[in-house]
């Protein structure tokens, strides 16, 4: 109720010219017709889709090898890939920087291997590796609960039918996590989508993305109108894409799961 | 599960484990460095850089500024989860549905648009840049975690047991005092450590609703990495980091941290 | 007077019915069993007279005390749960002391009562452990030592012995017992387990669908059932369908053809008049086997099952497919195939009311 109050206070809001009690729709034109902020929308679901599609060809695996390793390695790994989650993001950009920066350990190892330095920091990919280090808990816990609901003994029943351990896994067990993976596909998209503070560090004046702007427009140059409607066409979005992919793929999976 | 993992499986999740722990591990190291700028202290360990955070102007304080207002925000979230847990897990009323959405619904709303929508609120209200909002505005983001604990640890044990107190002679309130309370209790206070951890590391929501006297320790390092990257920055995020190891130590020893992340694991 | 009494109590669940018209009459110190299948209201009965849900219609009482009204933790009872319900962070000797503490009986007496409860379910030395720490017997030992120690009128048992093992459950079955008459208290137990409700009990109230439908002795509802459905959930039956003759004064049914005798001692109001439709049953362990010729009839043996102390075979003869048991007693077990006599000792047969619609309960 709080929070539908402040929402439309918000969509009231973009509609408001510099003069306030005015409502336009000035600015929705403006985002529409400017190129400008195409780019950054497009860059930001750009980098969002990387993230999303990185972070399962890593998480998903991982979840898997953690869930198949004895206590208390599976407790202790487990806990070592999730208490990032608790570590303040800002902490988190600030060692990407170190690392990826111009002077620091990826590049001087780079250097020692003779490819030499290699401008990362403030380029796109610094932020997708940063943000990928953010979202890879996001993408391993749901993966990790669709594992934890597995049969074990569905498992044993594949091997005896003569299924080989390749074909146990794509038949069998892949399938099942597949709610767990689109799940996690979804929170990480969603949650990189409207990320601020590692674009913000690792981005640089060059690389923006939708949140930064925002950021910009509210902070530095004032422009809260502006600002706000770059925030409710991210949402807007976001929520369009979520809902599509939900629509899609869970009804494909609810015949088969229930 | 029968298949042990394989050396390719094993050298694969080294190689993620080494991912993601880098990034802390150079951030502790660069923090003892004695030099001037962003190096790795090879010979050797200096503490300069951790004096140097306590006779900052603003850093400390800002840290005290975040503990504060973690722990208002945790000590609120918490004061409004318990109850509400409660009744929702056990009456039916109507509206039931519709406050759990409610009491939830932050962790779904991205902290961007959240920090916006409460700027707009707080100057319509006028108070942007008191203190008191601020705590409003955490307890809001931490709440969700705090009811989800609880209820969680309300589910899980035997409901029969309070048949069993009432049926010996004890009134709604001892049973509530002497049993109810002392089982769900790991997971109140788990939930009060998660709330106070995320209000603590909260920036994004928290850049947008502070202000000049309300600055925390994030949005302070953030506004200092924007300007300039040296080695202070890293001994207090080594700071930070030994703290959440901290609470992350706590909340393991009091509930424990894998029911935490993901529910009974 | 009876020592707790239901009457005629109802019990509607948005229009369902899981207890129709109960009447329940329990003299003090006896030893109550409801029995019945899943879903015949034994459980939502037990949990009416706890107080935990209110009866729709009826009245309870408990010592000629009203407390159909009365709030569950004012009602003094001692309740067994079918889980046990320890509180799992309290020690066992806490948990059996918890009552005693809602009653404010001061520590010294508290303790001495403590310990003699713990005697009695021999758990004395396990007093400072966590249930979590125990074993399901000595989990439901401590449960039993809870309820005991108030010193309740009653105690009520809920299934408390079914998520036991098999051997457990036996001891267990004849402990409870021992307990029961060394404290002497009027115990209700409810429970879907027809061997333990008679081998335990002093009366047996079974329940179907709702309704009581005969309350009687052991030996009574086993030998003398009241409809079909008794006949068959307590115990096995053949079950046959006769027509009643007269001759000479004496009872017989008819059944396919052969003329069987009844038991002899029907009184009068009971006698069948001739011609009419009876449903019979013949226990399996009645019937006898002997030299093909020289008995009632000859059967066929189709069937043969082991169980240890008994042999369990099913037997093709003129009256259909009936079941017999014979004891393992060291003679020749029978083949399949083998042709053998059927016979029976004298009013084995018996008349079963067909009394499927009407709530049956006898007078205290």
């Amino acid at each position: 109720m709080l929070m539908t109050i402040v929402l439309s206070f918000n969509v009231y809001d973009m509609d408001m010219g510099a003069i306030p009690g005015e409502y336009t729709i000035a600015h929705y034109l403006k985002v529409l017709g400017d190129s400008y902020y195409y780019e950054i929308f497009f860059r930001t679901y750009w980098i969002s889709l990387c993230v999303a599609l990185i972070c399962m060809v890593v998480g998903v695996p991982e979840a898997y090898i953690i869930s198949k390793m004895q206590s208390p390695w599976r407790s202790i790994m487990l806990l070592v890939v999730l208490a990032p989650l608790l570590v303040s993001v800002v902490v988190r950009a600030f060692g990407w920087s170190l690392l990826l920066n111009n002077t620091g350990l990826v590049n001087s190892l780079f250097t020692l291997i003779g490819i030499g330095p290699v401008r990362m920091i403030y380029t796109e990919t610094a932020v997708i590796i940063a943000l990928v280090h953010v979202m890879l808990p996001f993408m391993v816990i749901p993966v990790w609960t669709s594992l934890q609901k597995l049969d074990p003994a569905v498992e044993n029943a594949a091997l005896s039918l003569n299924a080989s351990y390749l074909k146990t896994l794509t038949r069998v067990i892949f399938p099942q996590v597949m709610p767990g993976i689109l799940s996690g596909s979804i929170i990480v998209f969603g949650l990189t989508a409207s990320a601020f503070a590692i674009p913000g560090l690792l981005g640089g004046r060059r690389i923006k993305m939708a949140a930064t702007l925002v950021f910009d427009l509210y902070k530095n140059e004032l422009n809260w109108p502006l600002g706000a409607t770059i925030a409710i066409i991210l949402l807007a979005v976001n929520l369009a894409i979520i809902l599509t992919y939900n629509r899609f793929f869970e009804s494909r999976y609810r015949k088969i799961l229930g | 599960m029968q298949r042990r993992n394989g050396t390719l499986a094993i050298t694969f999740h080294c190689l993620v484990i080494g991912f993601i722990l880098l990034p802390l591990i150079i951030i502790v190291l660069v923090a003892f460095t004695p030099e001037n700028t962003l190096s790795i202290p090879t010979r050797d360990f200096s503490l300069r850089w951790f004096r140097a955070f306590f006779e900052h102007s603003d850093l400390p304080s800002s840290f005290l500024t975040s503990i504060k207002l973690s722990s208002a925000a945790a000590i609120l979230a918490t004061c409004i989860a318990v109850p509400s847990a409660i009744a929702i897990s056990r009456y039916e009323f109507p509206g039931r549905n519709f406050v759990n959405g409610l009491l939830l619904s932050p962790i779904i709303i991205p902290s961007l648009v959240l920090g916006i929508a409460l700027l707009r609120f707080f100057s319509a209200v006028g108070g942007s840049g008191n203190f008191g909002w601020l705590i409003l505005a955490h307890t809001i983001v931490a709440t969700p975690y705090t009811l989800r604990l609880i209820m969680a640890a309300l589910i899980g044990y035997d409901k029969s047991i309070e048949n069993a107190a009432y049926s010996l002679g004890a009134s709604s309130w001892t049973v509530f005092r002497r049993i109810i309370l002392p089982i769900i209790l790991p997971g109140i206070a788990g939930g009060f450590l998660l709330a106070f951890i995320n209000s603590f590391d909260e920036v994004t929501m928290t850049i947008f609703v502070t202000s000049p006297s309300t600055i925390t320790l994030p949005v302070r390092m953030y506004m200092y990495a924007t300007d300039s990257i040296d080695p202070l920055m890293a001994a207090v995020a080594t700071l930070n980091i030994i703290f959440t190891a901290i609470v992350m130590g706590l909340i393991d020893r009091i509930y424990g941290m894998e029911k935490l992340l993901v529910g009974k694991g | 007077m009876p020592h707790l009494e239901l009457i005629d109590v109802s019990k509607d669940f948005n229009g369902v019915y899981a207890v129709i018209s109960m009447n329940l009459a329990v003299n003090e110190g006896e030893f109550v069993c409801l029995l019945g299948p899943s879903g015949c209201g034994k459980t939502t009965t037990l949990q009416m007279i706890a107080g935990f849900e209110a009866p729709t219609t009826g009245r309870i009482l408990l010592a000629g005390r009203d407390i159909t009204n009365v709030k569950p933790n004012q009602r003094g009872l001692g309740i067994v749960f079918q889980t046990y319900a320890l509180f799992p962070h309290m020690t066992v000797a806490q948990n059996v002391s918890f009552g005693l503490e809602m009653r404010k009986v001061e520590n010294a007496e508290r303790e001495r009562r403590v310990k003699k409860a713990l005697d009695i379910v021999h758990l004395t030395e396990y007093k400072e452990r966590y249930p979590r720490e125990l074993s399901g017997g000595q989990r439901q030992r401590v449960a039993l030592a809870r309820a005991l120690v108030i010193e309740p009128p009653v105690l009520l048992l809920d299934e408390p012995l079914s998520n036991l093992d098999a051997k457990l459950r036996e001891v267990m079955q004849i402990e409870l017992r021992r307990i029961q008459q060394q404290v002497g208290i009027t115990t209700i137990m409810v429970t879907h387990d027809q061997g333990e409700a008679l081998s335990i009990s002093d009366r047996v109230m079974v329940m179907d669908k709702g309704r009581a439908t005969q309350y009687d002795t052991p030996l009574n509802v086993y030998e003398n059932p009241q409809s079909p459905f008794i006949s068959t959930f307590v115990g096995k039956a053949n079950m046959l369908k006769g027509t009643a003759l007269i001759e000479d004064g004496k009872c017989f049914a008819t059944v396919s053809g052969m003329k069987l005798a009844l038991d002899i001692d029907l009184p009068d109001g009971q006698r069948p008049s001739p011609g009419q439709e009876l449903i019979l049953s013949l226990r399996p362990e009645k019937l006898r086997f002997a030299e093909p010729g020289r008995a009632y009839f000859d059967a066929q043996v189709k069937e043969k099952f082991f169980f240890g102390s008994q042999w369990h075979y099913t037997v093709v003869s003129p009256l259909g497919t009936l079941m017999v048991l014979q004891p393992n007693d060291g003679r020749q077990a029978i083949n399949i195939g083998d042709n053998v006599g059927i016979g029976w000792g004298e009013s084995c047969v018996r008349i079963v009311p067909d009394l499927e619609n009407l709530g049956i309960v006898s007078a205290t």
